[in-house]
């Protein structure tokens, strides 16, 4: 089977690449304004194209699939009712689901099932990194200025982290705070150990 | 607008809405509304949603990303219908502009046209007729040549496919007609790999100033005064938000208002041609808002007041005769073959009473007939200044009068048991030796 994915972004892309092509889904990634989609479709004609819902090829594609009654058409409801993946499909990921007619639509909603679960969790995996990428620095600041008191002052490192310790407490402010003012030039008020 | 007194309007059921839009001159209704605060003054906080596709407006509205959008005139009806994509039940109580599309073939394609028929510079008939005397002289080792519409069974699609037909051209055997997004129409044609395009404004004017192409034929002139593009929610958004609806009615249909007036075009040009909006030079945004279509490179801009109609000659009322018309050109080029009753498929969908009440909030008259003829009245026939109805005339002079869609479709030769069936189930209809 194959699978058409049309201005998806890199991470995703190798998602579901990973993840489908253990189940015999072979996927094929096209990008870009300037790509010629009439002929990119009838070269490779996939079974299902999976789009971002504002890529800039929506229209082209809803062209092909009119004028193709063959090839994927786009996909709505499941079963004839609508289908609450497919709306999560559209609002969460901001993708769209073209597939041929002759697909068993219990394929289509065990598909939708490991694309929304995949990007989801990329989705996720994406939004917590950012969340942590600030913990992640402060946590960088406070090693460096611990190697930092360690090689100026002859301390060990757990003198060096009671002496950040000691200053934060005295100035009233956290060790990340404090290991930051550190590397940007500052003094620690006590030297005492 | 008149002066009247408004009675006070009930509370929208939502105040937060999300509207997409093209980024088309004729998206300004909805971009004035919001700029000009008629949507705040109607207790609505709107968020304006640029898109990319007409599809992803379809969908998302459908799907109730969006709470309305610009839609294409033809949207609705063939969204009910399931054709050229899904089906969805939108309706449209109001049209947003009339006009403002063009056909633009490569200045390469024109020079031949020209050459054959020195008219094809302001004749589209001459054009297309010369077009048709090209592709006859076409090798059949040639690719046909390739025309882009934005979007399948569009008004632009519409109009392409009418202006060839009236040249004797068969859109669907002597040239390839492609879907290419608007904002990429020009760079096609600078790629070589469209001929030609139908398109909205002002990707023509682009072409013409980048010495691109040639206009041959406005919207204008194919059938004058006809709908380009509506305001549109769905069936079931509207039953849940009337007063919603109705405030978001008013807004438009002011903005609308605040349009036409020809004062105000320059600053509606400053205003959508902002990067948030259409994103193009503020000159060429404004060339066909102030009624001015530039044709030739070579040439001045031509006057066309009427390029650009967003309220006068009752533009923003949703005539259910235009419905028809789509319906006959569905028919016409068989996209559709299932026998529908026009009455009530059309009504289905456009709403003239909803629109009649926004419009009596506002103390702005509406026609008190929801069908009128088209292809009847001609420029000269209409007072100076007329404001209730406009020239309607299409190129080949077909009148279509009311309840004559299916005589139409008779000249068309449409297939004789299809008529026979369509004749059935719409009894309302003239019947063709009337």
């Amino acid at each position: 089977m194959k699978l058409l994915l049309i201005d998806l972004d890199t991470a995703a892309v190798e998602r579901l690449n990973a993840v489908l092509s253990g189940a015999g889904i072979h996927c094929r990634s096209l990008s870009g304004e300037h790509c010629d989609l009439y002929r990119e479709l009838q070269h490779w004609p996939a079974d299902i194209i999976l789009s971002c819902i504002d890529s800039p090829h929506r229209d082209t594609l809803e062209h092909f699939a009119h004028s193709h009654a063959n090839s994927p058409q786009t996909i709505i409801e499941l079963g004839g009712r609508s289908s609450e993946s497919i709306a999560r499909l559209a609002s969460e990921l901001q993708l769209s689901l073209y597939a041929i007619n002759s697909l068993r639509d219990s394929l289509l909603q065990a598909l939708l099932d490991t694309i929304i679960c995949q990007l989801r969790s990329l989705d996720q995996l994406k939004t917590e990194m950012a969340a942590a990428r600030f913990t992640l620095e402060q946590r960088n600041h406070t090693q460096q200025a611990v190697s930092y008191i360690v090689d100026k002052f002859a301390l060990r490192p757990q003198q060096a982290e009671e002496l950040l310790r000691k200053n934060a407490h005295l100035q009233r402010r956290s060790i990340e705070e404090v290991a930051e003012g550190l590397l940007a030039g500052g003094e620690l008020a006590a030297m005492a150990t | 607008m008149p002066k009247h007194r408004r009675p006070p309007a009930s509370a929208p059921e939502k105040t937060a809405l999300r509207l997409g839009f093209m980024p088309l001159s004729d998206c300004a209704p909805l971009i004035i509304a919001y700029e000009k605060g008629f949507f705040t003054a109607e207790g609505l906080d709107v968020e304006l949603c640029r898109e990319t596709s007409w599809a992803a407006i379809r969908d998302k509205v459908g799907l109730g990303i969006l709470d309305g959008a610009q839609m294409l005139a033809s949207m609705p009806l063939t969204s009910r219908l399931g054709i050229g994509g899904p089906r969805f039940n939108f309706i449209s109580a109001m049209v947003l502009d009339l006009n403002g599309n063009a056909i633009t073939l490569s200045h390469e394609l024109y020079q031949h046209l020209a050459a054959v028929d020195p008219h094809s510079a302001n004749c589209p008939a001459a054009a297309a007729a010369a077009l048709r005397s090209l592709i006859r002289l076409r090798k059949p080792s040639q690719p046909r040549l390739r025309f882009g519409t934005v979007y399948p069974c569009s008004p632009q699609s519409f109009e392409l496919r009418y202006w060839l037909a009236c040249g004797g051209i068969d859109p669907d055997r002597d040239v390839e007609i492609v879907v290419v997004p608007p904002p990429k129409m020009v760079s096609a044609m600078s790629d070589g790999n469209i001929d030609g395009f139908c398109v909205g404004e002002p990707w023509n004017t682009l072409a013409v100033q980048q010495r691109l192409g040639d206009v041959v034929a406005s919207k204008y002139q194919l059938w004058n005064n006809s709908p380009e593009k509506v305001f549109a929610v769905t069936e079931d958004w509207a039953a849940r938000h009337p007063n919603s609806h109705q405030a978001l009615l008013r807004a438009l249909l002011r903005a609308c208002v605040w349009l036409d007036h020809a004062a105000h075009r320059q600053q509606c040009a400053r205003i959508i041609s902002q990067a948030a909006y259409i994103a193009l030079p503020e000159d060429t945004v404004a060339l066909s808002l102030r009624g001015y279509s530039q044709k030739h490179h070579a040439e001045r801009p031509q006057y066309q007041p009427d390029f650009h109609v967003f309220h006068r000659y009752s533009a923003n009322f949703p005539w259910l005769s235009h419905s028809d018309w789509y319906i006959a050109q569905l028919y016409r080029w068989q996209l559709l073959s299932e026998p529908l009753n026009l009455e009530d498929t059309a009504s289905a969908i456009f709403k003239p009473d909803l629109y009649r009440q926004a419009a009596a909030a506002l103390g702005i008259d509406c026609p008190k007939i929801d069908r009128k003829s088209e292809g009847n009245l001609h420029e000269k026939m209409l007072m100076p200044n007329s404001t209730q109805l406009g020239p309607n005339r299409f190129i080949d002079g077909t009148i279509i009068p009311v309840g004559g869609t299916l005589q139409y479709l008779e000249q068309l030769k449409l297939a004789a048991n299809a008529l026979d069936t369509l004749r059935q189930i719409n009894p309302e209809q003239r019947l063709g030796n009337q």
